[in-house]
């Protein structure tokens, strides 16, 4: 009798806990969002950015051949032909900075790549607006993706380097350097865009 | 590493990640993100991505083969669980439903990384009220969407690109009071969003491949 009860018992605990697993497994942490921040060719925050598009803003424009810089104005020809750029201005990046929460190590941006800066100005909105102060950062994590960050430092580096304007340069680490080839010459086949759908 | 310029300037140090999946990287960062607060090891995670990579070199490497104008931006979303914000009592400006990966031709990444975001979130397809991209989708990708295709206005911000629609679906999605007065061309999806729709954002990489896909919903 009594080992039915213990038995009964222990399967009703077997079954709790795996009613629990279960649970637990068919209940993903609800994630929610609490801040956001933006810097962007359209504006100085996400809200600036939103209401530019919700007037059918466009920052697309072709670059101003003295922002091509010495080593390039050879080129000039070529590179305002291309598709153009969308450029965020000096001063709204002094509003992305300003829209947000200084730095709590501010030596550290200090000198920082403009990917990074920009990076650290979006931050900032988003931990003011999600009110997330230093004292939590133990328990706050960063996941910042970036596909060419420092290519336009890069560039510079290679530029100021070679008296030739950079002409070492080469373009994907193959054949051509930029300087001698010419953005017009074919790119290496492995880095050849593809046409996007 | 922008990722680590931003945890040294604030404090951070929670898990790090440092996605470099070209124009799915700022969205790669997001799944990585929602990863880290669903396993427990952070509470908090600022998520998104960065890119500036204008200058004549980049013009002449990436200008070339129909791509479209490069562009400067940067843009993060603080990501909770939602036991850590109602403990501090924060504001939930939008909820992040679902997210994934995917790899393979870009096309067929985003297909996959939408369908598998859509299953981590529950929501069925035909609930989705807004695509948001920097590229234009194809067609049988969530057909019954209105799209948003940010890049005639942004440019390519790459890494940024995927990051910035998803901050401005977020703004939209909470009642940003532009959203809901739109009138331009982006106005229909933008009025979807303000009324409190589904938002799946989507970030192929048509350079080299793979993509990332999030979901958003209006706070509940």
């Amino acid at each position: 009798m009594l080992r039915a009860a213990a038995s009964a018992a222990h399967r009703r605990a077997a079954a709790g806990a795996a009613a629990a697993l279960r649970s637990l497994a068919s209940t993903p942490t609800t994630i929610v969002v609490t801040g956001t921040g933006a810097v962007t060719p359209l504006g100085a925050t996400v809200g600036a950015t939103l209401a530019a598009l919700a007037r059918g803003a466009a920052a697309p424009r072709r670059p101003a051949v003295e922002e091509l810089g010495d080593a390039w104005a050879h080129r000039a020809d070529v590179l305002t032909s291309l598709p153009g750029v969308a450029t965020v201005s000096d001063g709204v990046l002094a509003d992305a900075v300003a829209a947000g929460l200084p730095p709590t190590t501010p030596g550290a941006a200090r000198g920082a790549a403009r990917f990074a800066a920009l990076a650290d100005a979006a931050a900032g909105q988003a931990l003011k607006q999600a009110g997330l102060r230093g004292d939590r950062g133990a328990r706050v994590g960063a996941a910042v993706g970036c596909a060419f960050g420092g290519f336009s430092e890069l560039a510079a580096a290679g530029a100021a380097l070679g008296a030739d304007g950079g002409a070492g340069l080469r373009r994907c680490g193959g054949e051509g350097a930029v300087g001698e080839a010419g953005p017009r010459a074919a790119p290496p086949p492995t880095c050849r865009p593809r046409r996007p759908f | 590493m922008a990722a680590g310029h931003v945890s040294i300037g604030r404090g951070l140090r929670g898990p790090l990640h440092a996605p470099a999946a070209g124009a799915a990287a700022g969205l790669s960062a997001v799944d990585a993100a929602a990863r880290a607060l669903a396993s427990g090891d952070a509470d908090a995670m600022l998520a998104g991505g960065t890119e500036a990579c204008v200058g004549a070199p980049a013009l002449a490497t990436l200008g070339e083969g129909g791509f479209a104008a490069l562009a400067e931006a940067a843009a993060l979303l603080a990501l909770e669980t939602a036991p850590a914000a109602a403990r501090r009592g924060a504001p939930v400006l939008a909820r992040l439903l679902g997210t994934a990966t995917a790899a393979g031709e870009a096309g067929a990444a985003a297909a996959a990384a939408v369908e598998r975001a859509l299953a981590r979130a529950r929501v069925p397809r035909e609930a989705v009220a807004v695509a948001l991209s920097p590229l234009p989708l194809p067609p049988a990708l969530l057909p019954r969407a209105l799209r948003l295709n940010t890049r005639p206005h942004l440019g390519d911000a790459v890494a940024a690109g995927g990051a910035a629609d998803a901050a401005v679906a977020v703004a939209a999605l909470c009642g940003h009071a532009a959203a809901a007065a739109a009138t331009g061309p982006l106005a229909a999806p933008l009025r979807a969003l303000a009324a409190g729709g589904v938002a799946v954002v989507v970030a192929p990489c048509a350079l080299g491949g793979g993509a990332a896909a999030v979901v958003l919903g209006a706070p509940a």
